[in-house]
């Protein structure tokens, strides 16, 4: 009998779960940025997409600013516009608090466009602009079915347009973050290890263990390896003075595995953190 | 044992001070403020492009002074009421800000129709650049108005969750009104355009 409603109850819960995750594909979901170009229509030839990519890259070396392209098939149920939010706080292009990236979306299948600017590049490239490049230079090559083209116009007038801009050197290095839940974490880092002292387990195990585990969580989040080993040290000293003292052995915090520097991407490809995009840009469908 | 006792008290005391939502309720209630004049930096924004608006179409379409004057005359409404950011707190206030707001967009709405009626306004370059950059306010203002309900949405949920909303209490936070949509019917039905 029990048996039997517990097979129900299963029964119950997968169809809520299904159905709940049902609601939630209302939205399509967001592609992954594998790259300057994101072709999901294979409109365009590795050759072509190669070619822009190079520009678009040059682009980021010699003014730091971050030209992305989305081509999909469709933005359904969501307009475009209401997409290309989305996709902008998600893929964060141009770099942070400078906001100079502008994404060029492309819905193939509904036949309409945008490109989206980011805050920093609003005196660049107002929104009459953005249309005039969308009606003038890009939906002519469209409506011949020439993708390439009308691409390689557009992207080729927004560079020269962020080129004339005067915008800030791009960043040889980028710099460090310093994540605000350092301070109380470091707080409850001592506390913890206190407690754990005040029940019996040594001061110098409960300070390195938790004093470790703050340090590798520092590493985590993209702090220097020399700042998060400080932070460890200090959870262990602390422990130490407020345990009973008795004897210590070597502190156990120490970096492990591999770091980055501040905010630069190790391995796979990730906007610049330029999340500051405020719906600026223009539409156009053919 | 006794010191390391009372120092964990310490530290579990003012860890409790930062995680029951005092700090998150100070972040949340700055993020609301700045959200709020995100919203009104990008209406003020649409409020500006109407007399060259104005003027272009009046270029055109001189006879349509109706229009014209519905558009004046809501743009001035719109800019009587002093837009602060301690908008957010009266509720009155905000309504009526929120109407005033809406009848701009109707009468922007019957000026770009009547618009449709000129193909020579419809070539004009200015003109077109004129309805980019409309275009592109009215989304600025969308994307504005829903990060100022997402900021509004966050503190509402940290001022009535336990515990901090005893933290709230304490303090005198209390939740905020949101956006709402007065006249949901009359928005939904677009506007007639007689000719």
């Amino acid at each position: 009998m029990i048996k039997f409603r517990l097979c129900v109850l299963g029964a119950l819960c997968g169809f809520l779960i299904l159905s709940l995750s049902a609601i939630s594909f209302a939205q399509i979901a967001i592609p992954k940025l594998t790259g300057r170009i994101v072709d999901l229509t294979s409109s365009l030839t590795s050759a072509q997409i190669a070619s822009i990519e190079s520009d678009l890259a040059g682009l980021e070396n010699e003014k730091g600013s971050q030209i992305f392209v989305l081509i999909l098939p469709s933005t359904a149920p969501e307009d475009i516009a209401q997409f290309g939010i989305r996709l902008a706080e998600d893929w964060q292009a141009g770099r942070k608090k400078i906001d100079d990236g502008v994404i060029l979306i492309v819905a193939k299948d509904d036949r309409a466009l945008r490109i989206e600017v980011g805050k920093g590049l609003e005196g660049a490239i107002p929104d009459a602009i953005s249309k005039r490049i969308i009606e003038e230079q890009i939906l002519p090559q469209f409506r011949n079915g020439n993708f390439y083209d009308g691409i390689n116009t557009g992207v080729q007038s927004l560079i020269s347009l962020i080129k004339g801009e005067v915008l800030p050197l791009p960043l040889q290095s980028a710099g460090m973050q310093f994540p605000e839940e350092m301070g109380p974490l470091f707080i409850a880092s001592v506390a913890v290890a206190s407690l754990l002292t005040s029940f019996g387990l040594k001061a110098a195990l409960s300070g390195g263990l938790i004093g470790s585990a703050l340090s590798i969580y520092g590493i985590i989040v993209s702090l220097p390896w020399w700042l998060a080993i400080i932070f460890g040290i200090g959870v262990f000293l602390l422990t130490l003075g407020s345990g009973s003292g008795s004897g210590y052995s070597r502190r156990r915090g120490y970096s492990g595995g591999s770091w980055s520097s501040g905010g630069g991407s190790s391995g796979g490809f990730s906007g610049g953190g330029g999340g500051g995009f405020s719906g600026g840009g223009a539409s156009g469908r053919w | 044992m006794k010191t390391s006792i009372k120092l964990t008290l310490l530290f579990v005391i003012s860890l409790c001070l930062s995680c029951c939502g005092y700090n998150a309720l100070q972040s949340q209630d700055e993020s609301i403020k700045s959200a709020w004049s995100e919203v009104l930096n990008q209406y003020q924004r649409r409020a500006d492009l109407i007399p060259n608006l104005v003027n272009t179409v009046k270029g055109y379409a001189e006879h349509e002074k109706e229009v014209f004057e519905s558009v004046t005359e809501a743009r001035s409404k719109v800019g009587a009421i002093s837009a602060t950011p301690e908008l957010i707190n009266d509720e009155a206030a905000f309504t009526k800000f929120q109407q005033a707001q809406a009848e701009m967009s109707s009468a922007l709405g019957r000026l770009l129709a009547v618009a449709e009626n000129y193909p020579q306004l419809k070539a004009d370059g200015s003109f077109r650049d004129l309805q980019a950059q409309l275009e592109g306010t009215e989304n600025r203002i969308t994307v504005a108005r829903n990060r100022y309900i997402e900021a509004i949405k966050d503190y509402n949920i940290t001022v009535r969750s336990f515990p901090s909303n005893l933290m709230a209490k304490l303090f005198g936070f209390t939740t905020k009104p949101n956006f709402t949509v007065e006249n949901e019917k009359a928005i939904s039905s677009p506007p007639p355009v007689n000719f």
